[in-house]
């Protein structure tokens, strides 16, 4: 293969600096005496003794380890710590990025208190302890009214040692209302909980894995652990692991992912089911699949009855009755003779790994694709082997301290999983109504599909507290304000990342003093606690977060497992100690423990053990569900009957809705990783290359087919109206081949409109993305939404 | 003497940009408001370019990290009025800030865009200015920058190694960009030392030079994605 530099390309890309040159009529004479000015203008900087700290990034939930370069007191540097099993040394954009949130000027400099109205709000400065005196007085009094449990905390993280001491602390406080903001994975986890009956977070093996089927997740635009996947795209590709894994990716846009990957199958949008079930009837009729497991370890594959005698589908059945090569061929637009020659090759590169259906780390996709999908994984046997589908390690040394409840809870009803449903049953005060949100560095309003919903349903809650950096568009309808500290100057914890299987827990202690009057929110939490007594303070009897973290650790230690961060030799030389029963650690004591993970990051899990069938498969018949049990379960208790259709258990194609004439095109919504999650646009070096495949910066893009353009009469760079039934917002059309005809893609993480100047520009898809409950989990999902396009 | 080179894999390059902030940071490069930035007065001292081609769905992407590729022969330099720019033993092309007069044609002879002239006094705007590292100097309006193999590094490898009263082993000297990446795909050290890693990969059969054709002797070379084979056990075709 020839590769020639493109200099027309080059050229579009440096256009302004190239145009610059030709056009300028700045004289030499006349830089000349510019640069004679330059002296009184240097920038000088200060210098002083280099120091190294390790940190925890924060930036999103990926879980790398960092090594923050200090010149005096200040960060001036972040890198990757090279002992950290995520990320060995390497780091994403984002991360790096770190160093200017803590030095952003938009940032909070004190707690604010609001003593306007919501829609009016008037902000009033006060000390981070003034701010801690009006929680704990509104916890108290809320408590001692017998309504704790009308006190609701939105959380950011889902791992780590924050979550454990605010769920503890709800716990003790008399409130079931403990929830977590929602992820792209939520409708994969679902379908995993389904056909396998594991709650624990779903883990892939990709470093292991032969051949990878990505039914449209963006792999490399952010999800789950993004330096992790990073580093095992390149294992895949590194000569010394003798052969190279392939990536296929199924997606209809030309995303990164599919540039970056082996093929790309252009799909017809939201086909992904079908295609995978294609598939399936390929490795079923021409017998490719794994017959073993299937026979010893699946449930519902071959036709069966229950104990009433009813007869139902099996799997089998229904993939060579509805989803027959050509059948798919058609329904897809992948040509059959792809369909046939994908699951050829899967089958002979296992291990496999079958992901989807599509979704990124911010919009999730829907269930029943998301089985179609895994159900690829049960025929190829891919379940707990190396390289394939695992369950996330618990973290040891769970509730040390006595879990003290409170004694209202057993009446309390949990009636929120999940940050998606709150406004629902916020506004319905169903079953009874809240009094106080608590936000944890959250910002539902601006990343939430129902964003809108979150913003009016806020409008019923007496007491909102945020704890956040910056005003962004949730804090700023809040009552009161307290300032989080950016990554660098607290305490930093992170646990597992997603879609890893080992056990990690990262610590690393403040790297700089606090820029501002901020607060930690464990912190926050831990003294609310002590002042309020009783079972609060004797659930959490902990001088402050670091105290707390001390004591898990202690907690580590007492599980007798594990080890440090070390280097590759030292993990795997633990790691093969460990698989033969030996346990041989760098410390003797609990102490040591904690020194060690202060220098190093952490501690973790380096070991795995495959095919614990028990525990992976814990489903009614201990077996991995095609046909799945406990959604049959869940029709019934939900339709109180016990006539259900063998389809609500079954994987299948989702139906999908049409164009209109009014709204002839689909929008999607797309991510890219330098705002990867919704976050990061406050940072001028993530608006900077957040858009260089069409050659954007610092604004939102409608990423548009040129036919599809020219059908509706847009030009490249025009702005245009992008119009749904919700509403419509404002964006610059920019001509991308990779868009499929008929599909627009606006992306997600511009538009706030609060937070700073930096923040806000672009506009937010989630404005005008039509929400659908997921037909299974209830959480709103933003699928489909048909839009047209006109000249502003 | 040593030869400074980079060997870039474009099979294992994410297109993640890491590199491209790194630099930034370790380089004391401000941003440019985006007002500028629509101008294309970004000022990146390696750049991803995109690379796309054809139309869908028949459509492929190169995703290209480019720094100054450190010519052996740089047309960059011989248009220099001033001599603000040169090529030092060891292969690497520098500016010298302090005679360049702005006139940026060596902006306009580089073949691969990438020397970048300052239009503004830089800002940093809050208290960026704490995150600025005090090996590099900030540069003033008027004068043209291109990336310096984070020379400053190079420096301090050398100190150290001094100090500990050794030679400079591979790996005491690393560019920013090539420490972050976390693909690991890219590579850096002395070209000339056969056993080296550059050296070794340089030679591969999927390395190539960006437009050689012109005569300019590029330092920074690339390897060529390959293609999946089957599982062959060939590794990366080219
Ligand atoms: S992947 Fe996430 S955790 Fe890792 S450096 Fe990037 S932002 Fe930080
Ligand atoms: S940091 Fe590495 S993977 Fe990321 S763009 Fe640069 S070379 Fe590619
Ligand atoms: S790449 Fe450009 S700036 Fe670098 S040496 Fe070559 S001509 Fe000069």
């Amino acid at each position: 293969m020839s590769f020639t530099f493109d200099r027309r390309n080059f050229l579009r890309f440096a256009a302004g600096g190239a145009v610059g040159v030709a056009t300028s009529g700045v004289s030499l004479k006349g830089i000349s005496t510019l640069n004679a000015a330059i002296d009184s203008e240097l920038v000088r900087v200060p210098s002083g003794p280099e120091s190294w700290a390790t940190g925890v990034c924060n930036m999103c939930p990926g879980g790398c380890g960092l090594r923050v370069r200090l010149i005096g007191n200040r960060a001036v540097k972040i890198q990757g710590n090279p002992l950290h099993p995520i990320n060995r040394g390497g780091l994403c954009p984002k991360g790096l990025a770190g160093l200017q949130e803590l030095y952003h000027p938009d940032r909070l400099r004190t707690a604010l208190r609001n003593t306007g109205t919501r829609d009016n709000p008037r902000w009033k400065g006060l000390s981070s302890d003034e701010a801690l005196g009006l929680v704990s007085e509104r916890m108290r009094k809320l408590r001692d009214a017998g309504e704790a449990r009308s006190l609701v905390v939105v959380d950011r993280q889902r791992s780590g040692l924050l979550p454990r001491l605010l769920s503890r602390f709800m716990t003790a406080y008399g409130s079931p209302n403990y929830v977590t903001m929602p992820t792209g994975m939520d409708a994969l986890q679902a379908a995993i909980y389904a056909q396998q009956g594991v709650s624990e977070q779903v883990a892939y093996d990709f470093s292991n894995s032969r051949y990878v089927l990505s039914f449209g997740v963006n792999l490399l635009e952010g999800w789950g652990a993004p330096v992790a996947m990073m580093r095992a795209f390149s294992r895949w590709r590194d000569a010394a692991s003798g052969r190279r894994a392939k990536l296929v990716q199924i997606e209809p846009r030309f995303s990164m992912t599919a540039a970056r990957a082996d093929e790309w199958v252009p799909i017809r949008p939201g086909t992904e089911a079908t295609l995978a079930l294609g598939m399936a009837y390929v490795l079923i009729s021409e017998g490719l699949y794994d017959a073993d497991f299937v026979r010893e370890h699946t449930f519902g594959f071959e036709d069966w009855r229950d104990a009433e005698g009813n007869s139902h589908t099996g799997f089998k059945s229904l993939v060579k009755s509805e989803y027959r090569l050509n059948d798919a061929a058609t329904v897809t637009g992948v040509p059959a003779d792809t369909i046939l020659r994908l699951a050829r090759e899967a089958a002979q590169n296992r291990p496999v790994l079958a992901i989807g259906d599509r979704h990124n780390s911010s919009l999730p996709g829907n269930v029943y694709a998301a089985m179609a999908v895994h159900s690829l994984n049960g025929l190829l046997g891919s379940i707990d082997v190396p390289g394939g589908v695992l369950v996330q390690q618990q973290l040891p040394g769970q509730a040390l301290v006595s879990n003290a409840k409170d004694p209202l809870l057993p009446s309390a009803q949990t009636h929120v999983a999940n940050a998606g449903e709150l406004p629902q049953a916020i506004v319905s005060k169903r079953p009874y109504p809240m009094q106080m949100l608590l936000l944890n560095q959250v910002n539902p309003v601006f990343a939430l599909p129902n964003g809108a919903a979150f913003r009016s349903a806020m409008k019923d809650v007496p007491f909102i507290v945020s704890f956040s950096a910056f005003l962004d568009d949730t804090a700023v309808l809040a009552d009161l304000v307290i300032p989080a500290p950016t990554g660098l100057e607290s305490w930093q914890d992170g646990g597992t990342p997603p879609t890893v299987a080992n056990a990690i827990v990262s610590i690393s202690p403040p790297a700089v003093r606090p820029r501002k009057d901020v607060r930690h929110p464990g912190d926050v939490m831990l003294s609310v606690a002590r002042s309020l007594g009783g079972s609060l303070a004797a659930a959490l009897p902990f001088a402050g977060y670091e105290e707390f973290l001390r004591n898990e650790v202690n907690g580590l230690y007492t599980a007798q497992a594990g080890a440090v961060f070390g280097s590759t030799l030292e993990d795997s030389w633990n790691r093969l100690m460990e698989r033969s029963g030996w346990w041989a650690p760098s410390y003797s004591n609990a102490d040591e423990l904690w020194q060690q993970i202060k220098k190093q990051g952490g501690w973790w899990e380096p070991a795995y053990s495959h095919g614990e069938w028990s525990h992976v498969l814990r489903t009614k018949s201990g077996r991995f569900e095609f046909y799945s049990q406990a959604l049959a379960d869940l029709a019934k208790q939900r339709r109180r009957t016990e006539k259900i259709e063998d389809r609500e258990c079954l994987p299948h194609q989702p139906t999908i809705p049409e164009a209109t004439t009014n709204f002839p095109l689909l929008l999607m919504p797309v991510e890219q990783l330098p705002l990867a999650g919704g976050e990061g646009a406050h940072l001028p070096y993530l608006q900077q290359i957040a858009g260089v495949h069409v050659f954007a910066n610092w604004d939102s893009w409608l990423e548009i087919h040129p036919e599809t353009a020219r059908t509706f009469g847009i030009g490249d760079g025009d702005s245009v109206w992008i119009e749904s039934g919700r509403g419509r917002v404002q964006a610059r059309a920019r001509f991308y081949e990779g868009a499929r005809p008929g599909v627009v893609h606006l992306p997600l993480g511009y538009g706030h409109k609060s937070g700073g100047e930096w923040a806000c520009r672009g506009v937010n898809p989630l404005e005008i993305v039509e929400e659908q409950p997921d037909p299974v989990t209830g959480l709103p999902s933003a699928h489909w939404t048909y839009v047209k396009v006109y000249r502003a | 003497m040593p030869r400074w080179g980079m060997v870039i894999d474009l099979a294992k390059c994410t297109a993640c940009q890491a590199c491209t902030v790194a630099c930034q940071t370790e380089n004391n490069v401000p941003c440019v408001p985006p007002k500028e930035a629509a101008r294309g007065r970004i000022i990146s001292w390696i750049s991803v370019l995109p690379q796309i081609e054809g139309e869908y769905p028949r459509l492929s992407m190169r995703p290209t990290p480019l720094p100054c590729v450190h010519c052996d022969n740089p047309p960059c330099i011989r248009v220099c009025p001033v001599q603000a720019t040169a090529i030092n033993p060891e292969g690497v092309v520098r500016q010298i800030y302090a005679r360049c007069i702005g006139c940026r044609y060596c902006t306009n002879a580089c073949p691969y865009t990438r020397r970048m002239f300052n239009w503004y006094k830089p800002e940093f705007p809050g208290e960026f200015t704490e995150a600025l590292n005090p090996d590099v100097s900030v540069r003033p309006k008027g004068v043209v920058e291109k990336c310096t193999l984070c020379h400053h590094r190079l420096q301090k490898a050398r100190d150290e190694a001094r100090a500990a009263k050794r030679e400079l082993a591979e790996g005491d000297y690393v560019p920013a960009c090539v420490e972050i990446c976390p693909a690991g795909a890219m590579y850096f050290g002395d070209l000339e030392d056969h056993n080296s890693t550059v050296a070794a990969l340089a030679r591969s059969r999927r390395a190539f030079k960006p437009l050689e054709e012109l005569g300019t002797h590029p330092k920074v070379i690339y390897l060529a994605q390959g293609e999946w084979s089957g599982g062959d056990g060939q590794g990366p075709r080219t």
